[in-house]
């Protein structure tokens, strides 16, 4: 009988500190024993041990707390993040996995095709699952609680005026998702410049970089990318505009597109051989670039301007107002 | 009459939030738990063992409860009894809840009620 009992005290300190463990299996044990009295049949050891309720239940109420991986305040944020880094890593080792075997040198069977990018997609995945997990579990290890803010008579202010200056979680998504395949793109321009080419039937192509002319201006266009991706990040993370912000989405969008405007005036970059070609000389293609910089230094200032008006047009009759605290 | 579920759950929870106070007050002397859980069934405050005896760890934790081994007898027994700090929490607690009983029962017999 008394071995029941050693077993129901074992399973139960077994989900509990090591430091706690003899302390407490010593007194449960005690106080089962009372329970039990003189009666030590093995019917009514059972009947105790059954009221006393399952060992790992028993053994929760003695921490007296849950414990999670990742905890029910974080698990919606968790799980955001979760799906747009598995989908954003997805697209862009897919579409990377298929590019190489377009471009490597011995000829590819179907099988290939088809297995590698599975391989290479499962492998991705599974890495991007357990970063995510690790960083997240960490974070409610520490306590670190990213969504819960301050509660005071400001946030509350700032709730009224949120829903006009909502940052729409699909447009951040979307600006995530372009930016890493753009991201790509360039990553092939560095490794790959001549595939930028006028393709013709019995001729070889001739590109339209000079390769290595090219590659330090790709870099640098490559660390605008990754700027252009953190405040993405950021308004995905904060979901709604912020004066301070707006100021850094628009300074990036200005940024990207003036290093743009720089390297494709840049005309030592392009192949003379291409440009004799297709537009049939410099000087055309140089109007061409010209006017395509106007255009969409144009579209960039609309954009932040748009902006600008979602951010500043609910906050200035506000501050003008007198009776508002803020 | 068949028992209401709503009724039953509502009518536990009323009894959990006052558990720790129950316990408090009967360990001016010190008891070991199954006396206690003893003792408090025969006032008529029945408690699960599975919910006692965490409560009592978390008590000794929280400095409420000291504890004492007694080994005189035949089986080695855990012993409670209210600490200092447990002591001046069991007065300030029991005052909170006679308050709050008394602001209850003024709800309860205002006009209307049974």
């Amino acid at each position: 009988m008394s071995d029941l009992i050693g077993r129901y005290v074992e399973e139960t300190v077994r989900h509990l500190s090591l430091k706690e463990r003899a302390e407490l299996a010593k007194e449960l044990e005690a106080n089962i024993q009372d329970m039990i009295g003189g009666d030590d049949s093995e019917q009514h050891v059972e009947q105790v041990l059954l009221d006393m309720g399952s060992p790992s239940v028993l053994a929760k109420q003695y921490r007296g707390k849950e414990r999670y991986l990742i905890g029910p305040e974080t698990f919606d944020f968790y799980w955001m993040v979760l799906k747009l880094v598995c989908l954003v890593v997805g697209i862009v080792t897919v579409v990377i996995t298929l590019i190489s075997l377009f471009f490597t040198e011995s000829p590819v069977g179907i099988g290939t095709m088809i297995a590698k990018p599975i391989a290479s997609l499962f492998s991705a995945l599974s890495g991007a699952f357990l970063w995510v997990t690790i960083t997240f579990a960490i974070m409610d290890y520490y306590q670190v609680n990213a969504t819960l803010e301050s509660w005071d008579a400001k946030a509350l202010h700032d709730l009224e005026e949120a829903p006009t200056r909502l940052i729409k979680k699909s447009d951040s998504i979307a600006d995530l998702v372009g930016l890493s395949v753009f991201f790509l793109l360039l990553a092939v321009l560095f490794n790959r410049p001549e595939l930028i080419a006028l393709y013709r039937k019995d001729a070889a192509p001739v590109p339209l970089f000079i390769g290595q002319a090219l590659r330090p201006y790709v870099i640098g266009w490559m660390a605008t990318v990754i700027l252009s991706f953190i405040v993405s990040a950021l308004k995905w993370f904060k979901g709604k505009w912020t004066s301070t912000l707006f100021v850094l989405s628009a300074s990036v969008d200005l940024l990207g597109i003036i290093y743009f405007i720089f390297v494709a005036t840049r005309w030592k970059l392009y192949n003379p051989a291409f440009l004799t070609i297709f537009p049939g000389s410099m000087t055309r293609w140089q109007i061409i670039i010209k006017a395509a910089s106007v255009v969409l230094l144009i579209l960039t200032l609309i954009g932040n301007g748009d902006d600008a008006y979602t951010v500043f047009r609910r906050t200035r009759p506000d501050e003008a107002g007198p009776a508002r605290q803020r | 009459m068949k028992e209401d579920p709503i009724l039953s759950n509502l009518i536990t929870e009323l009894k959990r939030g006052n558990l720790t106070l129950c316990v408090l007050s009967q360990l001016k002397k010190p008891q070991y738990g199954y006396s206690l859980l003893q003792l408090l069934a025969d006032k008529q405050i029945p408690i699960e063992a599975n919910t006692l005896y965490p409560l009592l760890r978390r008590l000794e934790v929280q400095e409420l409860l000291s504890s004492t081994w007694d080994t005189s007898e035949a089986r080695p027994r855990k012993f409670y009894v209210l600490s200092d700090k447990g002591t001046a929490l069991l007065s300030e607690l029991g005052k909170a809840w006679q308050e709050h009983y008394q602001r209850v029962g003024a709800l309860l017999a205002e006009e209307g009620h049974e």
